[in-house]
């Protein structure tokens, strides 16, 4: 007891660093985990050091409202990245969530499920499901929140880039009973994405959602720059050319499809960055999230 | 405070005028203007305040950076125009301007337009006097304040197209001297023409090779193919509702540069249309600040 008080007490100095919501967290499904198994005893959620969550079994939106004068009406969901095996929740999750309070969006850091067999009777669709219960929750709860439901966006990282690029792309064939809400996003903002699940594909990010053996249509489902149609939502992609982890022709797949869609879209490629660099790419003065910050603002959000 | 400001204010006004004053064109050839014909009597530049058409003797109008902050970087700039004129304001001096403010020297290229009429072989006429300027540029480079081996090439539009040919050509030598490099160290294209294939901007290609030009022409002059490991360091900007060049152009440099590994940057703005110059009013952002960052990161 006194070994999990002082880790608990040591977790919780460690998170201090990123502030973890300005209100508590909002479970996605109150009345049970829609397609789920029975979650194994060895199947516990935690978090590391440096705040990678893992073996989420109940997937929660952590919200961040911003101060009331400064609220747009704007909201943002936030999938962190982590291959779909963690979340790195910190440095793309709740810091990106304060930028956007600044600005005055809301906005969700979405602590989704990681596809699993163990927990799920499907794991394909279950961060899928996860995002657009999201979109449908903040949605329902716009006029309490003070948010405008049609100013919901969704943003991305890595492979919750894939994520969020899924449920932009998605959106026509909810994977929930969305009872009438709908889960399409107003917007879209998608970091150093993982895009297409083919020869370009992050290969752990494809393996953890598809399985290693995926069927071509399963593949080409996943694969988002094949999903894009004139409905796809304004676009805005962001990474770095040397990307060592995810190809940088991800981001320019997902472009070329979005461009003879004509969804209107803007795309910044950094010569430098690495992957997986968060709100401040390191090789480069410029912050992209003041470009993206103007780009949501000439959209009207 | 306020004596200050507008004393440091009338220094810059007065900077300014001189250096607007001080613009002395150098002609690329002072013996005498290669792969030209006798100039017909009808033939003649002509200029308006923001643009120039009929150049038949091409020059080089030089903007020193001021030694104070000059970082030893050069830049010749290729205003646009179809190939059919050159924006010599929106394309050239607002540039030229802009790369003084952060210590890099500018030279605008006012480039012979390709015609039948002045030259034997319109094809290598722009790329010549671009060829000539970077030799020009550099042979000064001591006198100059510059550093040889950081001298760039810009350009906007068709600009751009001479441009991305000028980064990609540089072992195709159109000018008699062959001691002076005319590799460029870095170059900047601007929402520029890149293809002479299905997504070319026609006017620029019929302008530069003509209506009926055969197919390795098009090939020759379609720069996304003229990519090498060996193209320099490149940053584009471009504008998606780009009405008259396709924003493709872009997108097939770009993939040419990743798979040759050319070190590069992209930003396409979401709208500004073409032609948008140093400042795109569509977007609040400033594409020249970030060009300005990726030089710096550059060493330029």
């Amino acid at each position: 007891m006194r070994f999990l008080y002082s880790t608990l007490l040591l977790m919780a100095m460690v998170t201090l660093s990123y502030a973890q919501g300005t209100a508590p967290a909002i479970p996605l499904y109150p009345n049970g985990v829609i397609n789920s198994k029975p979650t194994p005893a060895t199947y516990v959620e935690a978090i590391t050091a440096d705040s990678h969550v893992s073996k989420v079994s109940i997937p929660t939106l952590i919200p961040f409202f911003p101060e009331k004068s400064k609220a747009n009406g704007s909201a943002v969901i936030i999938c962190p990245g982590g291959g779909y095996s963690i979340l790195a929740i910190g440095h793309e999750g709740y810091a990106v969530a304060q930028e956007f309070n600044k600005i005055g969006i809301t906005a969700f850091v979405l602590k989704y499920r990681l596809p699993s067999d163990q927990i799920m009777v499907d794991k394909t669709i279950g961060p899928l499901q996860d995002a657009q219960t999201a979109i449908m929750l903040v949605r329902k709860n716009a006029a309490e929140w003070g948010i405008n439901p049609s100013k919901i966006g969704i943003l991305g990282f890595s492979a919750g880039g894939h994520l969020a690029a899924t449920a932009e792309t998605h959106f026509n064939k909810p994977a929930i009973d969305n009872k009438g809400v709908s889960v399409r996003p107003d917007f879209a903002v998608l970091a150093y994405p993982v895009i297409t699940f083919g020869d370009e594909a992050h290969k752990g990010s494809r393996e953890n959602l598809v399985g290693k053996t995926p069927s071509q249509e399963v593949v080409d489902l996943y694969s988002n720059e094949k999903q894009v149609t004139p409905d796809t939502p304004p676009t805005f992609l962001m990474q770095a050319t040397d990307d060592g982890g995810v190809p940088v022709q991800n981001s320019i797949m997902m472009y070329e499809a979005l461009l003879k869609n004509k969804v209107k879209t803007e795309m910044h490629l950094f010569q430098a960055g690495g992957h997986g660099f968060g709100l401040i790419n390191p090789k480069s003065r410029e912050l992209w999230f003041t470009w993206c910050a103007s780009w949501l603002k000439a959209n009207g959000f | 405070m306020k004596r200050l400001i507008f004393i440091a204010l009338a220094f810059v006004t007065a900077v300014s005028i001189t250096n607007a004053q001080d613009v002395k064109p150098i002609l690329l050839y002072p013996k005498g203007v290669p792969n030209s014909k006798p100039t017909p009597a009808d033939y003649q530049e002509t200029n308006s305040k923001d643009w120039a058409w009929k150049v038949v003797t091409p020059t080089l109008l030089p903007y020193i950076a001021d030694k104070s902050i000059a970082t030893g970087t050069a830049v010749v700039i290729c205003p646009g125009g179809g190939y059919g004129g050159l924006s010599m304001e929106n394309e050239g001096y607002s540039i030229a301007k802009a790369f003084n403010k952060i210590g890099v020297s500018a030279f605008i290229l006012k480039y012979r337009l390709p015609s039948d009429l002045i030259m034997v072989d319109k094809t290598i006429g722009p790329l010549q006097d671009a060829q000539t300027a970077i030799q020009i540029v550099r042979s000064h480079a001591a006198e100059w304040g510059i550093n040889p081996a950081k001298v760039g090439i810009i350009g906007a539009s068709a600009g751009g197209h001479l441009a991305s040919t000028v980064e990609t050509h540089f072992k195709q030598v159109v000018v008699d001297d062959k001691t002076i490099s005319v590799r460029p160290d870095f170059a900047i294209l601007m929402y520029p023409v890149i293809t002479f294939g299905d997504l070319t901007h026609q006017g620029s290609k019929d302008n530069l090779i003509g209506k009926n030009p055969s197919q390795a022409m098009v090939d020759l002059y379609s720069n996304e193919k003229q990519v090498t490991a060996d193209t320099p360091p490149t940053f584009i900007v471009m504008a998606e509702d780009d009405g008259t060049v396709p924003v493709e152009n872009a997108l097939l440099f770009y993939n040419a540069m990743i798979k040759a590994k050319v070190k590069g940057e992209m930003h396409i703005y979401q709208a500004g249309g073409h032609g948008f110059g140093i400042h795109n009013s569509k977007s609040k952002e400033e594409w020249f600040s970030w060009c300005k960052s990726w030089m710096n990161a550059n060493g330029f």
